[in-house]
């Protein structure tokens, strides 16, 4: 690993000054079960790492109101396994509950989790510079690509790898940002961004601003909601496949739907198309089936990966029928 | 020793012996005493019996000290730069700013002018810490001159592709033939043909390969991960002499040490391409030098079980009679190696007295291959295996009736030597009952709803009965203790501790008396652990080991009692009269009167029977569900039924075929290595992406050992188990997912998205 500056922040303020304009001059650091990977593979070699772990008060679930709000350095085992989370969001609490690894979801912060740098293995080989790392070409697209995105993709098709992002993009979470300047809250779709926004971020952070809070509004009542992850090993494994559905039923009649992909594009997917073909509607076969086709609207398959736009079409209708 | 010349060759033979699948003629000495066969119904205290590791409690609490433990003072740690590209001239290497980093102790770069895949070893650094050599061998400035390479298989085979060395890129295929096969083909009601192919399967022990050296004025001394104390040395002797022609570099100061071993399945037989390198460093800086590779270079340039691709024809009468088998293969071994052997279960494993194969080798710009647990066997075995089902299916017989139907006693597909033994009928018996075989699915498919179940089942067969050329030294010391000794070490299958049991047994004392001493190639002719021979080959000598040392010691009691010393025996810590127990004394008490401080008896092994063949076998039947909407296998049980002889230690021997089973599991769904075929390099070389399977993914396991004792083989009646366990359920799974959807799937890993595409095809009419 190349040397580094370490800087154990005392508060939000400290640690958003300690880091730079710069993504090689500083890097934030949560539970560093990503960062560090990285770093040991000289994928990202920053001067400076700033570690969150001793600002208090970043650890808590908590309801405020009509919102549950769960700070940055909450672990991702204590999402899985909190009451109110459990309750309100079951599809965060499933989705929490297959990331990674026990040993991971305990060190792995949410924040973290949200924030995680993408899986593409030409992006996570030091001696590849692809586009994301501003390069010239997308190894992917003329190469290895059956975990890449269907849909999204514009010059990169990294799929998001974040498990949790999808339930939180499902339930309509608000991300808080600190910045040198103060904080600022924006919907979680409009966190995460496209390559064809931003073809070497994953979200709209800058150097110098790190997550504090992800807040979700408890759902109206008669909403439910689950996760569906496919991943080729029992644990320890990568989405290949992901969805989050959470629907409002008024009986089998559904008022309001939504339907998110994971490891579907750059970002966690909502499928509009999907959430209109059920809303308004009574859900059985036909209609789940209509959303299933629906949802995977548009896709791109590329060379190796086009199985995955049917394991879609398969996995939301699964997800929705688990619902009724 | 007073013992004439003549006598001295007379009691030397020349003898077959078989590794990995070559044959060579060696000339081995013979036992003094060979040591009364113990046959099935022996009576026996601690063979046979369930013994934990006797260095179990040693690894467990972190006593144990594996390679990358090793400390010595002063010693520095060491990292290579190896090759970014698949294929290049290498211009220059510059070292100047690596030299300059402090803390760097020595760069040194290789006399190279290529690199010829990714992960080529270009230049080495030693430094005062891990990190600051990380860092010096990235500082390296390596100037490329790129050249076309070819990583892909199909593409290397294709008439315009880039020749990658000198002599091309496909070797002669090798062809061996029996009888006629278009005779036999002539006579077939059916026939089958198909084609299969399996990946590059990496070996991904736990430990990485390493080693600490320390080269000291007369003496280089090596810690290292080896499957071969002495055949590491010897390699290590001889590649040294080549570098440093003026040194003193001689059996006698070079020494290998093995005390833990954290796997190696082939991978780590032998020395390894950095022995010499890191001789060098050690030697430029006068300090112990230690180098330990990651993940990333275990996963480049370590080994790798070629892939196959197998194209079989196969005869078969309504009766299911095999009247003919014809094999074309290829596989690749990377830059260097040819490929493995496919052609066992063709040739040997039925009875058929028509076979035809031929065998070519492919060369890629990637790493070569090293033997891979029963190196070419899971390959055949999945092809192979797979089309006995076909070929059942094609006149409607029970997959398994047309495995007994076609059951050869004999060698060479029935026509060679008959078998010591061969429990496969047993196998088939206790494997259908344990998995409930009569429960499948009669029509393949006709599950019903969306997770299908299905069974199946594949035959496998492994050679591994051990062969002369060990010698135990067995060590009764005065005060009663005893210690085993010998040059070959602990794969990690429990070496030491069955050897502790046969001396055990064989000197009428306990485990906790004897103390095993192997690992160091400085210790009496051991042999590698490699083609599952280790077990038969030094159990057999310990007990005439330890027969030797009891002969020693026995005048001393018999002159006590005025017998015959043939007279007495030793059991439960006595040494007395056969069955009587008053006239004798405690072990110990013998040990004490010995005029000497100890008595040494040289145990060697008895040759393996000419006029027999000697093979182990099993069969592995196992049942799986498919999720047809997600493409996900789960295997959800596995009965393992094997005949390795007499089973010395039921425990260690359990554990051998759960990690076999576990194996071939994500050798059938998961695991692969992938190349990149514009960069030339290996998209997955760590453990998150080649996806060896986790405990989540581990199916219920039941194994069984049928326990024939052989009559012929050796001594213990044993035969050998570690690769045996790793052959068959590729297939057996394979074979159920057919059994659950109907749809065959012939290419290894079964992954999802073949599932998915497979499942879709038929659904659109084809099959
Ligand atoms: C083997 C393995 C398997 C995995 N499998 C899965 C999986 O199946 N599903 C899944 O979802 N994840 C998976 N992960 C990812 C894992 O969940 C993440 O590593 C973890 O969530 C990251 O949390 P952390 O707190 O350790 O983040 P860190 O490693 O500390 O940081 C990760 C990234 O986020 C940034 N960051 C951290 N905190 C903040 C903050 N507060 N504000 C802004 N930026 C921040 C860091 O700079 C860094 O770039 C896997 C990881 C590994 C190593
Ligand atoms: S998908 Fe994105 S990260 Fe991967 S190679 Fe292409 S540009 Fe790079």
């Amino acid at each position: 690993m190349k040397n580094f500056a370490f800087v154990r922040a005392r508060s939000v303020k400290e640690a958003v000054l300690s880091l730079g304009t710069d993504w090689n001059e500083a890097a934030v650091m949560g539970g560093g079960t990503d960062l560090i990977g990285e770093m040991k593979n000289y994928v990202h070699t920053p001067n400076k790492v700033v570690n969150l772990r001793a600002v208090p008060d970043l650890k808590y679930i908590k309801q405020d109101g009509n919102l549950i709000k769960i700070g940055a350095l909450t672990s991702i085992a204590a999402v899985e396994t909190d009451t109110l989370i459990k309750s309100n969001f079951a599809a965060l609490s499933k989705a929490a509950s297959l990331v990674a690894s026990p040993q991971l979801r305990n060190m792995g912060t949410i924040a973290g989790n949200i924030c995680q740098r993408p899986r593409c293995w030409y992006y996570r080989d030091s001696g590849i510079e692809c586009l994301r790392k501003g390069g010239r070409l997308c190894y992917a697209m003329v190469g290895e690509n059956k975990y890449h995105a269907v849909l999204g993709g514009l010059g990169c098709y990294i799929v998001h790898p974040s498990d949790t992002a999808v339930s939180f993009t499902a339930f309509d979470a608000k991300i808080k940002i600190a910045h040198p300047d103060g904080e600022k809250e924006v919907n979680i779709e409009e966190f995460f961004v496209l390559p064809e926004d931003d073809l070497n971020r994953e979200n709209i952070l800058k150097p110098n601003e790190i997550v504090t809070e992800i807040s979700v509004p408890i759902p109206e009542n008669g909403t439910k909601s689950t996760f569906i992850k496919v991943q080729e090993r029992g644990v320890w494994d990568f989405a290949v496949a992901g969805v989050a559905v959470s629907l409002k039923l008024d009986g089998n009649r559904c008022d309001k739907a939504r339907i998110v992909l994971g490891a579907a594009a750059p970002i966690p997917w909502r499928s509009l198309d999907a959430e209109k073909e059920l809303e308004g509607r009574t859900i059985n076969e036909e209609t789940a089936q209509r959303a299933a086709d629906a949802s995977v609207y548009n896709n791109m398959p590329m060379t190796g990966n086009a199985y995955k736009v049917q394991l879609f079409k398969n996995i939301v209708k699964r997800a929705i029928l688990e619902l009724v | 020793m007073g013992m004439a010349k003549t006598e001295y060759f007379a009691k030397r033979i020349k003898t077959v012996h078989e590794e990995e699948g070559e044959y060579r003629i060696i000339e081995i000495i013979l036992p003094d005493r060979e040591a009364e066969p113990l046959g099935q119904d022996e009576t026996l205290e601690i063979i046979g019996k369930p013994h934990t590791r006797v260095e179990a409690l040693d690894i467990l609490t972190g006593k144990a000290k594996y390679t990358g433990d090793v400390m010595l003072p002063g010693m520095l740690y060491s990292r290579l730069l190896r090759s970014s590209k698949a294929r290049a001239k290498i211009t220059n290497v510059d070292v100047g700013k690596a030299e300059e980093m402090p803390g760097v102790k020595a760069v040194y770069v290789l006399p190279k002018e290529q690199v010829n895949y990714q992960g080529d070893i270009i230049a080495a650094v030693a430094a005062e810490t891990e990190d600051i050599a990380e860092d010096a061998m990235r500082a390296i400035e390596v100037d490329y001159e790129e050249l076309n390479h070819v990583v892909n298989v199909d593409m290397a085979m294709r008439s315009n592709a880039t020749q990658i060395r000198e002599g091309g890129n496909l070797s002669r295929p090798r062809t061996s033939e029996r009888g006629s096969v278009e005779e036999g083909f002539s006579q077939a009601d059916k026939i089958v043909e198909a084609e299969y192919s399996t990946q590059f399967e990496l070996h991904q022990p736990l430990e990485t390969h390493g080693q600490m050296v320390h080269w000291k004025d007369d003496e280089i001394l090596y810690y290292k991960t080896t499957q071969g104390v002495q055949s590491a040395r010897d390699a290590i002797v001889r590649e040294l002499r080549r570098e440093y022609p003026d040194e003193n570099i001689s059996s006698n100061n070079v020494r290998v040490v093995t005390n833990f071993f954290g796997g190696g399945f082939g991978s780590k037989l032998g020395a390894n391409n950095f022995v010499a390198v890191t001789a060098r460093l050690s030697k430029i800086t006068n300090a112990p030098v230690k180098m330990i590779l990651n993940r990333y270079e275990e996963s480049l340039d370590t080994g790798n079980r070629p892939n196959s691709v197998q194209k079989y024809k196969i005869g078969v009468k309504n009766d299911g009679t095999l009247t003919a088998i014809e094999l074309e293969a290829h596989g690749s071994g990377g830059i260097s190696s040819g490929n493995d052997n496919l052609t066992t279960p063709t040739n040997e494993m039925y009875t058929c007295p028509n076979t035809r194969t031929t065998v070519g080798s492919v060369y890629i710009n990637a790493g070569n291959k090293k033997p891979t647990r029963a190196p070419g066997y899971p390959q055949a075995f999945f092809g192979f295996e797979c089309l006995m089902d076909e070929a059942a299916d094609a006149i409607g017989m029970d997959p398994l009736e047309l495995r007994k139907k076609n059951y050869a006693d004999k060698s060479a597909g029935g026509t060679g030597r008959p078998y010591t033994s061969n429990g496969l009928m047993q196998c088939y018996e206790i494997g259908a009952e344990k998995i409930g075989w009569s429960r499948r699915n009669k029509t393949p498919g006709s599950d019903s709803g969306v997770k299908k179940r299905g069974m199946g089942m594949a035959d496998l067969q492994w050679g591994g009965g051990g062969y002369a050329g060990a010698v135990i030294e067995v060590d009764i010391f005065k005060d009663g203790t005893v210690n085993v000794r010998n040059g070959s070490q602990d794969i990690g299958t429990g070496t030491k501790t069955i050897m502790a049991q046969v001396a055990a047994e064989e000197l009428g004392l306990e485990i906790k008396d004897i103390n095993v001493q192997i690992g160091d190639s400085n210790f009496p002719p051991g042999i590698q652990s490699g083609g599952s021979n280790t077990a038969a080959s030094v159990c057999p000598a310990v007990r005439n080991g330890a027969l030797e040392a009891l002969r020693k010691l026995y005048p001393i009691v018999a002159s006590r009692f005025n017998v015959d010393p043939e007279e007495l025996e030793s059991v439960k810590g006595r040494i007395q009269v056969k069955d009587k127990e008053n006239i004798g004394m405690y072990f110990k008490e013998a040990a004490a009167l010995m005029p000497e401080n100890k008595v040494m008896g040289e145990g060697r092994r008895a040759p393996n029977p000419r006029e027999y063949a000697g093979a182990t076998f099993g069969v592995h039947f196992c049942e799986v569900e498919v999720d047809t909407e997600t493409g996900l296998v789960k295997v959800l049980k596995a009965a393992a039924v094997h005949d390795s002889g007499r089973i010395i230690n039921p425990l260690t021997a359990h554990n051998q075929v759960v990690g076999g089973v576990n194996q071939a599991v994500d050798y059938a769904l998961t695991a692969e290595r992938i190349m990149d075929n514009y960069t030339g390099c290996v998209t997955n070389p760590n453990l998150l992406d080649y996806k060896v399977i986790t405990a989540m993914d581990v199916p219920e396991i039941d194994v069984f050992f049928v326990d024939i004792v052989d009559p012929y083989w050796n001594n213990l009646g044993m035969k050998g188990l570690g690769e045996p366990p790793r052959i068959a359920l590729a297939a057996a799974v394979a074979n159920a997912i057919y059994n659950a959807t109907g749809v065959r799937f012939r290419d290894i890993p079964i992954t999802p998205d073949k599932i998915l595409e497979g499942l879709a095809a038929r659904k659109e009419g084809g099959s």
